[in-house]
């Protein structure tokens, strides 16, 4: 490995403000979750045989439509109703979109490069603060005094147990075959065999259906039915915090589908280490991209195919079908780790 | 016994089809799902999806810059003509918004419209004994404030256009049937 380490401060610095601010940070951030959020109207629009939006940039086909979305809620009033728990009401968006975000640092995105927390067991780590972003969604239904609300955040509270249970289960499956917790010796161990893809098939596809239940994608998004529950948990949300929560299911995906591509799809795989930090630093990181670009655009096409689950169809294949694909998925790099590839 | 009983409730027409010599089986069966094909199903769902956006097939038209021509016929706001108006009030009696009401003019009422309240029924224009109003086909009118929309009688004597604000309607299409896509549009003239 030839991490920058952390002794080596000047290049360290400028690499941590860069990780956390522009590449796989912030800036991509907004720009993908812009992209994706105009792709899936798109695509919605165009499979159910009309335009999409267009209006706005006709140019380069509406892409600038979430911007012109976005300056509007900044504009629009700002209403804390009467009867909500101030504090957890103003909150609970925040930290939801805060424990969304944060594992990002934790992600060794680019070849020859930490990230900027570096720790041995960084996929534990991301896993466990991943986690904690459904609990303040739950906070977010209980605080709004408003029955949606309420329901919303129950259903949420359901499918998150249901659905955790197994994506941990898969994910920390690889670990058997891979034989490490850290993600960067994850995609070295990749790079000298198979795609984790290939390795174990039931885990990726454990992986990836509870990745569509906890961003809340089209066949489970049961917790913020627009047709039932007018928004589910962010009912009583307007203005500018509407457009926060609205954003947290589409960050959450972002960052799901950057642990999924790199325990899964290889990260930046096709290239390697060349030495050169600046090359590594973009090529790494536009490749883990465009890995997760695809898989947040199959996520939101879904939207466009698929109808809803009910609540208790969704607990049931949870805890039956996808519980027990995961074990499949233990038990496969079991077989694999002690019997074919020692 | 029971099968006895099923056949004399059944459908006429599954009935004549079985009589016309179909398997029964098959004809009872056809509505059963095989478990194996969900798989199927679901592919099937993806990749007409996936159809329709590589290779979109659009059935709504791109409306400000492009517009259906519409019929002749087609109820779209119209004009008095005070002129040839005789003031017999028809129009108000038979309005079911209440839209119109009557204004006097040199001790003659004629008829002026609230086009907030309009439903475009075509009544008061059918009704008219003398024909005084005249149709166009416009209504891409766009109101920024809820006044304008009461009209006055020097307004309504005018045609629609030269007092409503409206928007500027590109390339005008019409609808054509079409086999494969059930609609499509076509540029007139």
């Amino acid at each position: 490995m030839v991490y920058i380490g952390p002794l080596e401060i000047p290049g360290r610095l400028i690499y941590d403000f860069l990780h956390i601010f522009i590449l796989p940070g912030f800036g991509a951030i907004l720009v993908l979750v812009i992209l994706i959020i105009w792709a899936e109207r798109k695509i919605a629009g165009l499979v159910q045989l009309r335009y999409g939006p267009l209006h706005v940039s006709r140019r380069i086909g509406g892409a600038l439509q979430l911007v012109a979305d976005l300056i509007r809620y900044s504009l629009q009033e700002f209403i804390v109703p009467e009867n909500v728990d101030k504090i957890a009401y103003l909150m609970a968006p925040a930290l939801a979109l805060l424990f969304a975000v944060i594992p990002i640092a934790f992600m060794p995105t680019a070849p020859g490069i930490a990230p900027p927390i570096y720790v041995e067991p960084n996929l534990l780590l991301i896993l466990a603060v991943i986690s904690l972003a459904p609990i303040f969604v739950i906070v977010t239904g209980v605080a709004s005094d408003n029955k949606f609300a309420f329901i919303g955040s129950l259903r949420e509270a359901f499918l998150m147990i249901s659905y955790e249970i197994p994506f941990i289960i898969s994910i920390l499956s690889t670990a058997f075959i891979y034989g490490t917790l850290d993600l960067y010796k994850i995609v070295e161990a990749q790079s000298k065999a198979f795609l984790g893809v290939l390795l174990n098939p039931f885990a990726a596809l454990v992986a990836y259906i509870a990745i569509l239940r906890i961003t809340g994608r089209f066949p489970f998004e049961i917790s913020e039915a627009e047709s039932e529950l007018v928004m589910g948990p962010y009912t009583e949300y307007s203005g500018l915090m509407y457009g926060v929560a609205m954003g947290i299911g589409y960050i959450k995906l972002y960052v799901y589908t950057l642990l999924f591509s790199i325990v899964f799809l290889g990260g930046w795989l096709p290239i390697s280490s060349t030495g050169n930090i600046v090359f590594d630093y973009i090529l790494g990181n536009i490749i883990l991209l465009i890995k997760a670009s695809i898989l947040m655009l199959i996520a939101v096409f879904l939207r466009s195919v698929y109808p809803r689950y009910r609540i208790d169809q969704a607990v049931r294949l949870g805890w039956s079908l996808i519980l027990i694909l995961s074990g499949a998925a233990v038990a496969w790099s079991l077989i694999i780790r002690l019997i074919i590839w020692r | 016994m029971s099968l006895r009983i099923v056949e004399e409730e059944m459908d006429p027409e599954i009935k004549e089809l079985i009589e016309k010599g179909f398997d029964k089986t098959k004809v009872l069966k056809v509505s059963l799902p095989k478990p194996g094909a969900v798989v199927q199903r679901n592919v099937d769902a993806l990749l007409t999806g996936f159809k329709y956006v590589v290779k979109p097939m659009r059935l709504t038209i791109d409306y400000p810059y492009k517009a259906v021509e519409y019929p002749e016929g087609y109820r779209g706001m119209f004009r008095v003509d005070d002129n040839k108006c005789v003031g017999c009030s028809l129009c108000d009696v038979v309005c079911p918004a209440d839209a119109i009401r009557l204004v006097l003019k040199d001790k003659k009422k004629v008829p002026v419209i609230n086009w907030g309240r309009c439903i475009f029924c075509y009544f008061c224009v059918d009704i008219c004994p003398v024909e005084a109003f005249e149709t166009t086909k416009y209504h891409d009118a766009v109101f920024t404030r809820f006044e304008d929309m009461l009209t006055t009688l020097e307004e309504f004597t005018k045609r629609p256009e030269d007092y409503v604000p409206m928007r500027k309607i590109g390339k005008r299409y019409k609808v054509v049937i079409d086999e494969y896509r059930g609609l499509r549009y076509e540029p007139v003239g």
